[in-house]
């Protein structure tokens, strides 16, 4: 699979590289909380391959904008967008009324804050983004599993219990899996909001590590 | 001297409320286990196997439960079959479909204020509703329905109950894997609240088990004989649903019988069949602790 670009709300430094291609354009992105103008005319390019970061202090909008991506905001009533965040290659409109916020979040993966896993076991957390598109080969999904387990430098901890409840596992596991969970389905584009804010330092420079590693 | 004055004073307050709220409890739980037992003792005589495969008899000594354990628990099943999933689909689409407005807030208060409509009212309305109107007449179908619509309150609220209580970062993160609201609810919100749900439909059946005036209204018998025709039968297409339209009695309604009859060996009988209510009663509630138990033990968040 290609490696998914990713962008942080968090403090990971920006690498400077030289003329890097374009995977999304935000333009002049508005947002509302019903009346409440929480964005206001942001514009930024996100590169390919690279790891974009938002910093700011808390209750700026980094969530907010990030949300914004993969039409988070659309599951509760009252939200509006204005302004368009166009995602290269194919030059959609992730904001357009007519694109289905499923698609969207089809394209897009996201790692919250808090680690989310289901309550299900750690082969079925992986494997749900895969159920939730229709594949039924086991195999395929074996092997998905595996690998995005691999890439988010967790398998080789689990390796043995991949049937076991995933709220077994460590923080820091937790939030590896969940990553995992996301990379399973070949996003385009990865949001991670703040992914470290509830681990501890050690499982925090895991992620960040594997942030950088999974720029490439 | 005075603060230690003050303390004493303080804490004699919280003696006396000890005391009183210890004997509160007691006038309930010693209520309870004195009925209980005063049940137990009387009917333990009657209660044998022939108690549970007899109809019941003008001689006391001979008459049985067996019209009206079978009849409960088939007015039970109809019950089941539905208040549970018309109850899970109303919870489930309040809660997670219906948009939050003045109109689903007030379908809400309705709710929880059904739940408190006196059963009575329920039977009044089957009477007129299932019996008449729909000409399901006096039968085990008639009784069914009209529990089920009273437990269907209960069902709704615990499935809500249940519901609430997943985090909505669960949704959201079943929702940023491309889920649809359905695949979510299926997946997700349905497999985290069965303890919950399960809790609900069995606390709502237990009240129902015990329900004896909407019975009455809609015309249950108070003597009878014989047992609804078997669900399966020897000729194609071997079910029969000819049951759902037999006349039948239940247990409370049994018990009413028996304790209006001037004989005393008849009280005998009431206590024994009262005795086996509570104990069916007790055990539906055993069981919903204990599913709740189990099926909570693999979820955390």
């Amino acid at each position: 699979m290609s490696a998914p670009d990713t962008l942080m709300s968090q403090d990971l430094m920006q690498e400077a590289q030289a003329a890097p291609a374009s995977k999304a354009e935000v333009d002049r992105l508005d947002f509302y909380y019903g009346d409440f103008r929480a964005l206001k005319s942001i514009s930024m390019p996100v590169y390919d391959r690279q790891v974009t970061a938002l910093i700011g202090p808390s209750g700026c909008g980094k969530s907010t904008f990030l949300r914004c991506f993969n039409r988070m905001h659309d599951l509760y009533p009252g939200n509006r967008y204005a302004g368009r965040i166009v995602l290269h290659p194919d030059n959609s409109d992730l904001l357009a009324r007519e694109v289905d916020p499923i698609e969207v979040r089809m394209r897009l993966g996201m790692v919250f804050q808090k680690p989310n896993p289901f309550p299900k076991s750690i082969f079925e957390n992986v494997a749900y983004g895969l159920r939730v598109r229709g594949e039924g080969s086991r195999r395929r999904i074996e092997e998905k599993v595996e690998q995005a387990l691999e890439e988010a430098a967790l398998f080789n901890e689990v390796k043995d219990r991949l049937h076991e409840p995933a709220y077994n596992l460590s923080g820091g596991q937790q939030q590896r899996l969940c990553i995992a969970r996301a990379l399973a389905t070949d996003p385009e584009l990865l949001l991670f909001d703040e992914p470290t804010s509830a681990l501890d330092p050690i499982a925090t420079a895991s992620i960040e590590e594997l942030i950088h590693d999974l720029k490439k | 001297m005075n603060v230690a004055k003050d303390i004493q004073k303080r804490k004699r307050h919280e003696a006396i409320f000890a005391v009183v709220g210890f004997l509160a409890l007691m006038i309930g739980v010693l209520t309870f286990v004195a009925l209980f037992i005063d049940m137990a003792i009387k009917g333990a005589g009657r209660l044998d196997w022939d108690f549970f495969t007899s109809f019941p008899s003008r001689r006391a000594g001979q008459a049985g439960i067996l019209s009206a354990w079978v009849g409960s628990t088939l007015v039970m099943l109809v019950t089941a079959f539905f208040a549970v999933p018309l109850g899970v689909a109303a919870g489930v689409y309040l809660e997670e479909y219906a948009r939050k407005n003045w109109l689903t807030d007030l379908i809400e208060i309705n709710i929880t204020n059904l739940a408190g409509v006196p059963s009575i009212v329920y039977g009044l309305l089957a009477l007129g509703l299932f019996v008449y109107q729909f000409g399901f007449g006096q039968s085990i179908l008639s009784a069914g329905l009209t529990l089920a619509l009273l437990i269907l309150p209960v069902v709704i609220v615990a499935t809500r109950e249940a519901i609430r209580s997943i985090p909505q970062s669960i949704r959201e993160g079943s929702y940023a894997l491309g889920a649809t609201q359905w695949q979510t609810v299926r997946y997700h919100i349905l497999p985290y609240s069965s303890a919950g749900i399960l809790t609900g439909i069995i606390i709502g059946m237990a009240r129902a088990i015990g329900e004896t005036a909407p019975i009455i209204t809609i015309g249950a018998l108070t003597f009878i004989a014989f047992l609804p025709p078997a669900p399966v039968t020897a000729q194609p297409p071997f079910f029969s649903v000819e049951w759902l339209f037999s006349p039948f009695t239940v247990m409370p309604i049994q018990m009413f019988n028996w304790t209006s009859r001037p004989e005393a060996a008849f009280q005998v009988n009431a206590a024994a069949a009262g005795f086996v209510l509570v104990i069916m009663t007790l055990a539906m509630n055993g069981l919903a602790i204990w599913l709740r138990y189990r099926l909570r033990r693999n979820i955390k968040w």
